[in-house]
């Protein structure tokens, strides 16, 4: 009897402190924006089912993910045991109704327990032996009480089940659970009754308040996961929108007040879903060891920004929490009387209020609460200045966290509030908004690179329809290395019989460069003048060679009502050879490791159609080491293309290294931005002679034009009457 | 089980929701300051009220169970008395024990017109009775002080 009532207080204790740290965690995460993930439901169940119960993100790292998935499953299971555990406080030989006494579930029970065992080897075999370094600037000690918790939990329901057993109490045949009968014959069996009664005593003891201390801790480490992961599954982004699309900034110039703020100033600029992100990041440090920018030297993180922020929070939350409320005054249920309502919110008068909630901090000690901007003060600007966007952070996340959201928020700050930004970035930014190209070339120079090819220009000679339009980018229209490309793609289009026009002068930077860049105004106002160029032509599908303007047109112009299928010109090209359009008429002998770009591997999951163009081609690939989705970045991405990159190593020195070191003849890829970083690298590496950076469009034209008709004019195009 | 047949006055109830109401309204003024002043920030607002809801529940209940409980009974060698809410007392005090007895009346009890009657041994006070009526308390004052002292009736 002592016993139950002291569990049961225990119990009610431990949930009570749960309880309230859940309450304040609630409450600090009310401090961010409002913002709606409640859309889709449907395919968020299906995320959560795949990404939280199927394990899948944790899963692209096989060891570590093994290890995660027997600890994970084991803890679904062994709820059971939980329950059972505290159920036989109260009754003796407690079963779990319709399926406590049922053998194979005792034998599932009794494998998971062995599974966690195995996964906390497997644990601290990493932490301890392998020590990589994504852990570098994670809580070590946190992550190992955990573990030695879980090991506790193990082994005393291991004692629980086989002192149950060999008093005969067990719920299930004993020779179903086999590891539990196995103790049991080995240490209890021989035990008398009322040893075996102490060590069951003893047992159940560990075991729960193990578990209740578990309960409350959870609350102020990052083992916060076990609760939040699910639930950050379920509202991430990826429901309602491509994993390369930007999040939509509302901007309404004229009626912005002085107090409006463009993107995040401050902590509670957050929305709500990125202090969730903050809560459930369980410092893996997965996104830090794919990060191009930690992995050369600079000073980003995702890891650790994402950790600061929560620090950050944590810190200042008391504070705000406290202005917040004594601001607002409590919350009044509507059914209250409305003139008790009315009598309450007008409280005590003024000056007495102040008095007493100065009085009420002299006695209570008001929290220090400083009103620090993110930048400098907790996040520092060239931290945000060194994401490319590249989207490894994010794809490879096992929680769904978004990093980049995070970092764009703080650009578009900074950018359009602080205008506070690397010096450099003037330039491009002044050439996007008067010259609609980041070069600042002339409009009228778009049409240069198809001097000698007779290619249509939309609006221009009446001709027409057209099976799709080829929106060449700035890159492809205005950087030497890269009219070669667009000229290959050209005439690898006429040879397949594709009736194509451009825009000429009348296309316009697709705004990506702005937007990640953090001027999401200037973005806007290019996507919406494209857009109405393209409505004005009637364009329904597109076709690009540029990654970007791929990527922007596909997943984000559906943003401002531009809708059109678009395709990148790897897909466009490996889909005409599959129709037959394209006859390949030798193989390419030089051997080739593509370079994905990240804009398609990873935020457009498209890696199968540039291995079939090369498969096609006949060419001897070898895959680099970080390939596919996991690709890395070439540093252009996210606007760095027209950044300094002042600190460590260069991204693309890494990159052209890594391609170099597998002693290939070709390094081939399917973005001009990755062309030129690519190219640079392998001259300032010295290794032009030996090796050379080709697009895959230029790759393919020498297997199917291969007798030197690349130099006759474009001639083929087909115009309607 | 052999309890006392008497039960007390109905009004004692309504005595001892008073009561509880004014030691729960106290919590609840000093929990509207609490919540007022938001002394438990960052912890739910509304939780300095919780000790005058817990006091609330109980003064609401408690009253029922214990006048379910509340028994007495004039036997032939003892006063016999059953009470308690959750764990149950029963009393049998043999008049040769008894000393005297005193009837009292606080300000609540002369409002609802009730009086606590109260037996006095050579240990001291041996037991309590509230909530009878004036009348009743008085008669059964007078009764005992007939028979204390004697083996019975």
């Amino acid at each position: 009897m002592v016993q139950k009532i002291a569990m049961t207080l225990i119990i009610l204790a431990s949930l009570g402190l749960f309880s309230l740290r859940a309450w304040q965690l609630l409450e600090y995460l009310m401090l961010g924006k409002p913002e709606n993930r409640f859309d889709n439901i449907g395919r968020r169940i299906a995320r959560d089912l795949r990404v939280a119960f199927g394990q899948q993100k944790i899963l692209q790292w096989s060891f570590s993910g093994v290890m995660h998935v027997m600890i994970y499953w084991g803890f679904l299971v062994l709820f059971t045991t939980i329950v059972e555990a505290f159920g036989s406080v109260y009754v003796t030989g407690f079963a779990l109704p319709f399926i406590g006494r049922w053998g194979p579930l005792g034998a599932m029970q009794d494998v998971f327990v062995v599974a966690v065992l195995v996964g906390i080897a497997m644990a601290f075999y990493i932490r301890r032996v392998q020590r990589p370094g994504r852990f570098r600037g994670s809580h070590l000690k946190e992550a190992e009480y955990i573990l030695f918790a879980i090991t506790g939990i193990m082994v005393t329901i291991l004692g629980l089940r086989a002192t149950e057993i060999s008093l005969g109490h067990f719920p299930y045949p004993r020779n179903a659970a086999f590891a539990s009968n196995a103790v049991a014959s080995l240490a209890f069996d021989r035990l008398g009754a009322e040893a075996g009664r102490a060590w069951n005593t003893i047992f159940l003891w560990w075991h729960s308040l193990i578990i209740l201390g578990f309960l409350v801790y959870l609350g102020y480490s990052k083992h916060l996961h076990i609760i939040t992961s699910t639930l950050n599954v379920f509202f991430s982004s990826t429901a309602s929108r491509s994993p390369g699309a930007l999040r939509k900034l509302d901007i309404d110039m004229e009626a912005m007040s002085e107090t409006d703020v463009l993107g995040a100033a401050k902590i509670t600029d957050l929305s709500w879903k990125q202090l969730l992100d903050t809560y459930t990041c369980t410092e893996c440090g997965r996104c830090q060891s794919a990060c191009p920018a930690w992995n050369t030297g600079k000073p980003l993180s995702p890891k650790l920004l994402i950790m600061d922020l929560r620090d950050h929070l944590f810190e200042q939350g008391p504070g705000l929490l406290r202005a917040k409320r004594d601001a607002e005054g409590p919350p009044l249920p509507p059914w209250l009387p409305v003139r008790l309502r009315r009598f309450i919110r007008r409280g005590p008068p003024a000056k007495l209020r102040k008095k007493l909630l100065e009085v009420r901090d002299s006695v209570l000690g008001a929290p220090t609460f400083e009103d620090k901007p993110l930048n400098p003060d907790v996040i520092d600007d060239e931290v945000i200045w060194s994401c490319t966007t590249c989207g490894a952070c994010v794809s490879s996340c096992p929680v769904d966290i978004e990093h980049i959201d995070v970092i764009m928020d703080m650009r578009r700050n900074l950018v359009m509030m602080e205008s506070r930004f690397p010096k450099e970035m003037q330039t491009a930014l002044t050439n996007l908004e008067n010259s609609g190209n980041p070069w600042g070339q002339s409009q009228q120079a778009r049409l240069d690179w198809t001097e000698g090819l007779d290619i249509p220009v939309l609006g221009e000679d009446g001709a027409g329809p057209y099976e799709v339009v080829y929106w060449v980018g700035c890159a492809g229209a205005f950087e030497d290395r890269n009219k070669k490309v667009v000229r290959s793609f050209a005439r690898l289009m006429n040879e397949a019989g594709v009736t194509f026009a451009i825009l000429g002068g009348k296309e316009q930077c697709n705004g990506d460069p702005a937007r990640r860049l953090g001027q999401e105004h200037l973005f806007q106002t290019m996507a919406q003048t494209n857009i109405e160029t393209l409505d004005g032509f009637g364009v329904k599908k597109v076709v690009t060679a540029c990654p970007h303007c791929f990527n922007t047109l596909k997943n984000e112009y559906p943003q401002f009502g531009g809708n059109y299928q678009v395709k990148h010109h790897t897909e466009f090209l490996a889909d005409l050879i599959k129709e037959g359009r394209l006859k390949i008429k030798r193989d390419f002998e030089q051997s080739v490791a593509y370079h994905d770009p990240c804009y398609m591997a990873r935020h457009n999951s498209s890696v199968k159609a540039p291995r079939s163009i090369l498969k096609s081609a006949g060419a001897p690939v070898v895959e680099m080491h970080r390939h596919s989705e996991k690709t890395f970045c070439c540093g252009a991405g996210g606007g760095r293309m027209w950044l300094e990159e002042r600190i460590g190593k260069k991204v693309n020195i890494d990159r052209t290294d890594e391609a170099l070191a597998l002693g290939v003849d070709v390094i081939g890829v399917g973005c001009p931005f990755c062309h030129v970083m690519l190219d640079d690298g392998v001259k300032e590496r010295g290794a032009d002679d030996r090796a050379s950076v080709k697009d895959l469009a230029q790759i393919l034209e020498e297997v199917v034009i291969p007798d030197g008709a690349k130099m006759l004019p474009l001639v083929g195009v087909q115009k309607a009457p | 089980m052999n309890l006392p047949a008497r039960r007390l006055d109905p009004k004692i109830r309504t005595l001892w929701w008073v009561t509880g109401g004014i030691f729960t309204l106290i919590f609840a003024i000093a929990g509207a300051v609490g919540v007022a002043l938001d002394l438990l920030n960052p912890f739910p607002r509304y939780l300095p009220l919780l000790p005058a809801a817990f006091s609330g529940a109980i003064a609401a209940i408690l009253p029922l169970l214990r006048y379910r409980r509340w028994r007495y009974e004039l036997r032939d060698k003892d006063l016999f008395v059953s009470k308690g809410a959750i764990s149950i007392e029963i009393t049998a005090i043999p008049f040769d024990r008894m000393q005297f007895s005193e009837t009292s009346q606080g300000p609540l009890d002369r409002m609802f017109a009730l009086a606590k009657l109260t037996v006095y041994t050579a240990a001291g006070k041996a037991g309590t009775i509230p909530g009878l009526n004036e009348h009743e308390a008085s008669e059964l004052r007078d009764e005992l002080s007939r028979v204390a002292g004697h083996s019975s009736v």
